[in-house]
């Protein structure tokens, strides 16, 4: 166990050399650079010629890149163009918010998936049944910016019932409620449906006739015989769900103006501000790569017949 | 001797979208403390939803009992609350599935699954649990059993889990267990120790049990009595000794044709029964068995038989043929030297 951790963390060294490696090359890929500006308010050549030399942006794409990694391993990510600031300080002040947001909307999305499945497979083709599936529906199909400026519009626009604009200090509740649940809302969506279906499965399998047959009350078979075998599929969604949460964020961040990493990715892309799109791409490759190791391991702990080995 | 177990007139159905499956129509037997049956038959002829109704086991939806009585100890077991049946279940009746690779749960140790029913019924607690448990591993013959309790079940072999399954319907030590084709998921030479594992724990506990299996050589030295099932009735009933000295009832004939002998001359094929088990959605007006059997009349087609005491035969040897009742075509009849082919059919 702890050697197959040991392995997966040093795995993560060539996955996160490549998603550095791609993500340079596709940032300084796209056109335009990190001093463009408007016609009218145009730097002059020779300040531009200054600014390229001083961020290091005249020297040859190979030799960039290989400074950076040289950097990077010290933990070094340079500094924003844009805001003169180091990457590390803008990042530390951004994570805690998106962390936050992340860490909220997965409990919530598990709050609403588990019971919701769990209650559609057992009244199957009920009241409960057709809403979750309702919900399930819309949570999957109207892409999550729609819903924000639905949930926006009604709830802060119309009613004047929940702020929409910044985050605070992050204790503030009925500033977090619309961006956490609308982010969190795919997630819940498609994870009901899996717990649902696994349920399912579980419910009709022979060991639970066999729970039956012993004379254990009903919610005793569900809990202890079919839960836990239904668990183990949705454990392995969870990683992904991650993934999800972590793109969720840029639209979310940027919709309700958190000052998150989320939204600090989506401008520092529009500005072309390649230190911080190094550091955010990379920061995101580590946690899924940890949110994926995590459900590896929890895997092993829910189903005995998986042995993690070195 | 009191009656432990009497089925009268047991209907259970299966209610699909392409109609009512009658799965057992009809049924009725009895069964004395102690006493041990077998129910024999090819798949899908009402073995298994015999064996399930009686402890209320049969899913619904789609499946109802429909119709009848089950009762055990004097006691209707279809007119107990749910709290009384599950009181019952894996306490005074018992169950071992048929398929042990998937009737125990993967993801719970094996003491856990044999304890539950040790709490739940004997009132133990944990640490009188696990001992029994131990010992009840050690009486099914799993070697140190002790150290295999926290054990998963992909742990052990087949036949060591459906030892396990056998420890598990004793630990209460019921008045019934019910074996559902316990063997046939194994290989023939542990289905062997199986069997006998069954047999000498249900002579030392004195334990009734009803074996349902569809292979006849199974039954032959393992029960006091053998009822055929065939298309949801039982279409014969004797003692085990009766039943493969004098058969009557042409299905029964089949059966026993299409066993291996020994003793058999090696170019003698063994003889199918042609065809399938009738569709219990709108099974045959007549006989169930009319469209398969090489014997039939045309009143076998027209009038569902009884079942009938059958002449000149022990007296609780019952069959479901218009041919082997009395004043029938089929009473002289010898299965062993008719030497009738058992040809198709029907297509």
């Amino acid at each position: 166990m702890v050697n197959y951790t040991i392995r997966r963390v040093l795995l993560m060294v060539p996955t996160l050399f490549f998603v550095a490696l791609i993500t340079f090359s596709l940032a300084h890929a796209a056109p335009g650079g990190p001093f463009d500006k408007d016609e009218n308010k145009k730097l002059p050549q020779q300040i531009e010629d200054n600014l390229t030399r001083y961020y290091g942006l005249d020297e040859p794409l190979p030799q960039q890149f290989l400074l950076y990694l040289g950097k990077a391993v010290q933990l070094d990510f340079g500094k924003s163009i844009q805001r003169n600031r180091s990457v590390n300080e803008i990042i530390a002040q951004g994570l805690p918010v998106t962390a936050q947001l992340g860490i909220q909307a997965l409990l919530l999305a598990l709050l609403i998936a588990l019971p919701l499945g769990i209650v559609s497979a057992l009244k199957q083709n009920s009241g409960v049944d057709y809403g979750s599936l309702f919900l399930a529906t819309i949570g999957t199909t109207i892409p999550s910016f729609v819903i924000a400026i639905l949930f926006i519009y009604i709830f802060g626009v119309w009613l004047r019932l929940l702020p929409f604009v910044g985050w605070g200090d992050g204790l503030d509740f009925r500033r977090m409620i619309m961006p956490t649940v609308i982010l969190a809302l795919p997630g819940a969506a498609f994870l009901t449906r899996i717990t649902r279906a696994s349920m399912l499965e579980a419910l009709g399998q022979d060991y639970v006739r066999t729970a039956r047959s012993k004379g254990l009350a009903e919610g005793t078979v569900i809990i202890r015989h079919a839960l836990k075998n239904a668990l183990i599929p949705v454990a392995t969604i969870v990683g992904p769900a991650t993934a999800g949460l972590i793109t969720g964020s840029f639209i979310i961040e940027t919709l309700f103006s958190i000052p998150g990493i989320g939204r600090l990715y989506i401008i520092s892309i529009n500005a072309r501000d390649y230190p911080i799109i190094m550091a955010t791409t990379l920061l995101y490759a580590f946690l899924i790569v940890i949110a994926n190791l995590s459900v590896d391991l929890v895997y092993g702990a829910l189903d005995p017949r998986i042995k993690v080995e070195a | 001797m009191p009656e432990l177990l009497e089925v009268r007139d047991l209907h259970t159905q299966f209610f699909t979208r392409d109609g009512i499956v009658r799965a057992v129509d009809g049924v009725s037997f009895t069964l004395a403390a102690g006493e041990t049956l077998g129910i024999v038959g090819e798949s899908g002829c009402g073995k298994s939803v015999t064996a399930l109704s009686l402890m209320r086991l049969i899913p619904q939806p789609p499946g109802k009992i429909t119709q009848g009585e089950i009762l055990f100890d004097g006691r209707d077991v279809l007119k107990m609350d749910d709290d009384e049946v599950r009181g019952i279940r894996g306490n005074a009746i018992a169950m071992i599935f048929q398929d042990p690779m998937t009737s125990l749960n993967p993801v719970l140790t094996i003491s856990r699954q044999v304890s539950e029913a040790l709490e739940l019924h004997l009132k133990m607690d944990r640490n009188e649990s696990r001992k029994r448990t131990i010992e009840l591993l050690e009486l099914v013959g799993i070697p140190s059993a002790k150290s295999r309790l926290d054990d998963y079940p992909h742990q052990f072999s087949g036949g060591m889990r459906q030892r396990v399954m056998i420890a598990m319907a004793l630990s209460c030590n019921p008045k019934l267990i019910l074996a559902d084709e316990p063997t046939t998921a194994l290989d023939v030479t542990i289905q062997a120790q199986i069997l006998d594992l069954l047999k000498n724990l249900a002579r030392e506990f004195r334990t009734a049990f009803i074996l349902i299996t569809h292979d006849l050589g199974v039954v032959a030295g393992m029960t006091q009595r053998i009822h055929v099932m065939y298309g949801g009735h039982i279409v014969e009933k004797a003692d085990t000794n009766e039943l493969f000295a004098n058969p009557k009832h042409p299905y029964t004939w089949g059966l026993l044709r299409s066993i291996p002998r020994l003793d058999q001359t090696r170019r003698e094929k063994l003889r199918p029964i042609e065809g399938l088990p009738p569709d219990l959605i709108a099974p045959p007006p007549g006989c169930r068995f009319a469209p398969r059997c090489q014997y039939k009349r045309d009143i076998c087609d027209e009038k569902p038989p009884e079942l009938v005491a059958v002449p000149n035969a022990k007296a609780d040897h019952e069959s479901r043929c218009w041919g082997t009742q009395t004043g029938g075509w089929l009473t002289t009849t010898d299965w062993r030297t008719d030497t009738t082919v058992f040809t198709k059919v029907e297509a």
